[in-house]
């Protein structure tokens, strides 16, 4: 392990170069691919816990099991899908380990990521450009109406929307409802930076 | 804004709690995601967005936690920069060994041989077009379906007739579904199993696999399991390895953990019943938690004096052990107990290859159980007793010592695999003459006033061999 940080290329190899070099000992470019993926990994995951303390643990468990298990991955196939799919089983059993301490909600949530999991994978697998649109995503959110924003960078997690709704003299539905309308603005806003 | 949307993601976020919406509302809006396709991919659109608002509008992640992950020393500061995150990634790995590449299972035929092969598909199963991705491991000759070792299909919902199919998931779960079974593939980590006999070999990343019968929901721990949903009104639910957590479907209970040479029967009344033994029933791994059905195999049944009602068995937890029937399954390196590691090994010449009970450890209870196996034809019954204990009379009286030895590999768990002790075993020998039953007594007589000097007070081994 040198003492300074391997250094990136501007040109980054292709996934099944970096994966190969990694096996043959160059572990240090497993850098690239944490960069590269990071972000996805979280917002996938952060799409079906909300939570983002829970969110960073598993992506960092997703990540340390990446690498253990990277003589597994197939050159021919996405890395990214790859990730989601370790990112699937640690998130399920994340659900049955904290299923006692908070039931019912969990087995809701449990619910919901069993039954989107196809229509989410195609909805991430999609997105070629995740880290392209994730940038464009902040520049739409600085375009919002200055109430939508707020509503935006508050987030919806547990009491936030009633604290909200309170400082905006408004309801908990009422704030749904602004978000909602705000994320149809967003993805209009993603689809025109797209062209 | 759809009124159900609202609900889910209020739901969702934490914001409305399951018991102010109320289980009916929470199944409606759950039954509408399930079946509602637009308003499921509305709901998928919400969530991929908020997710991602969430990551970008977030501080960095925790970097500090994964540096303990990892078991990076001299992190301290907890909210590290995108670029120092992949640092300590790199930095903690350096401890991480990566795992050897696993043989690929995976075929390398082309698309038009699978296609090809739906196209032959005798009509024996069905399933719906769009499915999961299943990889075929293993299908027997008598199943009559033109599906070979290697073949990928996707798989939603399965009658299968007859024979066995092995096949493996996107999870890396390899199920061995023996016919007739129906049942449906929910996703890589879950199946539906109607009715028939699956047995689940979990890999690393299938930790967490479920098997849901009408009356049970069994979540594996990391395990080779068995799930028998042959009879309506009951599953038996079997551990050869590792654990499994078996909950009832219709409460929430904490549900039963069994451990490795552990199964229980779950009634459609909900009672709980020992599964006393279970056999193989052919060389691929298939199983039966009723009598023995290969004729070639001298052993029908096995059973003890102990009777286990639900609420014995939660008293004595350890009475959830079965024995086990293997059909020719003595051998050098044969599992000796259904409960252990532990192998035979330097097994003599005449009794390999005979049929084998695997019995268990059941201390506390060894002293008064009586072990009766039923028997098809005459044939010769090896009883196998620790050498460094007395034979009981019973053995004395009725069997004769062969002279012969073989070792136990004694391999406790905390030894990670490894032979802690090898333990000599003597051979005694019977020959009974007609078919029937043959009760064995137990491998020791009165309870020993000293404990602490009486060595390990295992089940002795079982071994029948047919006489010509």
């Amino acid at each position: 392990m040198p003492d300074t940080p391997p250094r990136i290329a501007n040109e980054t190899p292709g996934t099944a170069v970096l994966v190969q070099r990694i096996l043959r000992g160059e572990r240090d470019l497993f850098l690239h691919l944490v960069q590269e993926h990071e972000r996805m990994l979280r917002s996938f995951l952060a799409s079906q816990l909300y939570n983002l303390t829970e969110v960073d643990d598993l992506a960092q468990e997703t990540f340390v099991a990446a690498f253990r298990d990277l003589a597994a991955f197939r050159s021919d196939n996405d890395f990214g899908s790859w990730l989601r799919g370790i990112a699937r089983n640690r998130l399920l059993t994340h659900f049955r380990s904290v299923q006692r301490r908070d039931s019912a909600v969990r087995r809701f949530q449990e619910e919901v990521s069993r039954i989107v999991a196809e229509d989410l994978e195609d909805v991430v697998r999609h997105r070629t450009d995740t880290e392209d649109q994730m940038a464009r995503l902040l520049g739409c959110v600085s375009r919002l109406p200055e109430k939508l924003r707020r509503i935006v960078h508050a987030g919806l997690e547990g009491l936030k929307a009633g604290v909200l709704a309170e400082e905006l003299g408004t309801t908990v539905p009422a704030v749904y409802q602004l978000h909602y309308r705000a994320n149809r603005l967003l993805r209009a806003c993603l689809e025109k930076e797209a062209l | 804004m759809n009124p159900d949307l609202l609900i889910f993601l209020r739901l969702w976020t934490g914001n409305l709690l399951p018991e102010e919406a109320g289980e009916t509302e929470i199944q409606r809006v759950l039954e509408r995601l399930r079946n509602d396709a637009n308003f499921r991919s509305e709901c998928v659109e919400e969530l991929a967005l908020l997710g991602a608002l969430k990551i970008e509008q977030a501080p960095a992640p925790r970097w500090l936690e994964l540096a303990d992950a990892l078991q990076i020393t001299g992190a301290e500061d907890s909210q590290k920069s995108s670029p120092e995150f992949a640092e300590w990634v790199m930095k903690g790995v350096e401890a991480v060994p990566i795992r050897p590449q696993e043989k690929n299972l995976w075929g390398r035929r082309s698309l038009l041989a699978v296609a090809a092969v739906f196209a032959v598909f005798l009509g024996i199963c069905f399933w719906q077009f769009r499915g999961l991705p299943v990889e075929i491991v293993q299908v027997s000759e008598s199943a009559g379906v033109d599906w070979r070792s290697g073949d990928r299909v996707r798989l939603r919902n399965l009658t299968w007739m007859r024979g066995t199919l092995g096949c493996r998931l996107a999870s890396g779960t390899v199920l061995s579904i023996e016919g007739p079974a129906e049942l449906e593939f929910r996703s890589a980590m879950e199946v539906r199993l109607h009715s028939g006999r699956v047995t689940a070999d979990v890999g690393e990343h299938g930790k967490g696999f479920i098997i849901e019968t009408p009356q049970t929901r069994v979540v594996d721990l990391g395990t080779v399991f068995g799930v028998d949903a042959s009879e309506a009104a009951r599953t038996d639910v079997v551990v050869f390895k590792g654990q499994v957590q078996v909950y009832d479907r219709e409460t929430a209970s904490d549900g039963i953990l069994l451990n490795k040479g552990e199964g229980i029967r779950i009634q459609k009344n909900r009672r709980s019943s020992r599964i006393v033994s279970v056999s193989d029933t052919d060389a691929s791994g298939a199983w039966s938690g009723r009598e023995n059905s290969q004729e070639s195999c001298t052993v029908r049944t096995v059973r003890d004096s102990m009777v286990v009602d639900d609420k014995a068995a939660a008293r004595w937890p350890s009475l959830r052990n079965f024995y086990r029937i293997v059909p020719g399954g003595m051998r050098n390196g044969a599992l000796a107990f259904s409960d252990s590691n532990d192998v035979w090994q330097d097994v003599p010449p005449g009794m390999i290859g005979a049929d084998q009970v695997r019995t268990f450890s059941v201390d506390g209870f060894n002293w008064w159980m009586n072990l009766t196996l039923d028997l098809r034809r005459p044939c010769r019954v090896f009883v196998l007793l620790d050498k460094r204990n007395p034979a009981p009379s019973w053995v004395r009286r009725e069997f004769r010592e062969t002279g012969e030895t073989l070792t136990l590999d004694f391999k406790p768990p905390q030894a990670g695999g490894k032979v802690a002790r090898q333990l000599p075993y003597s051979v005694w020998e019977r020959t009974v003459t007609a078919p029937g039953e043959l009760i064995l007594g137990p491998p020791y007589e009165n309870p020993p006033e000293d404990r602490k000097s009486f060595q390990p007070n295992r089940m002795f081994g079982v071994a029948v061999k047919a006489v010509p």
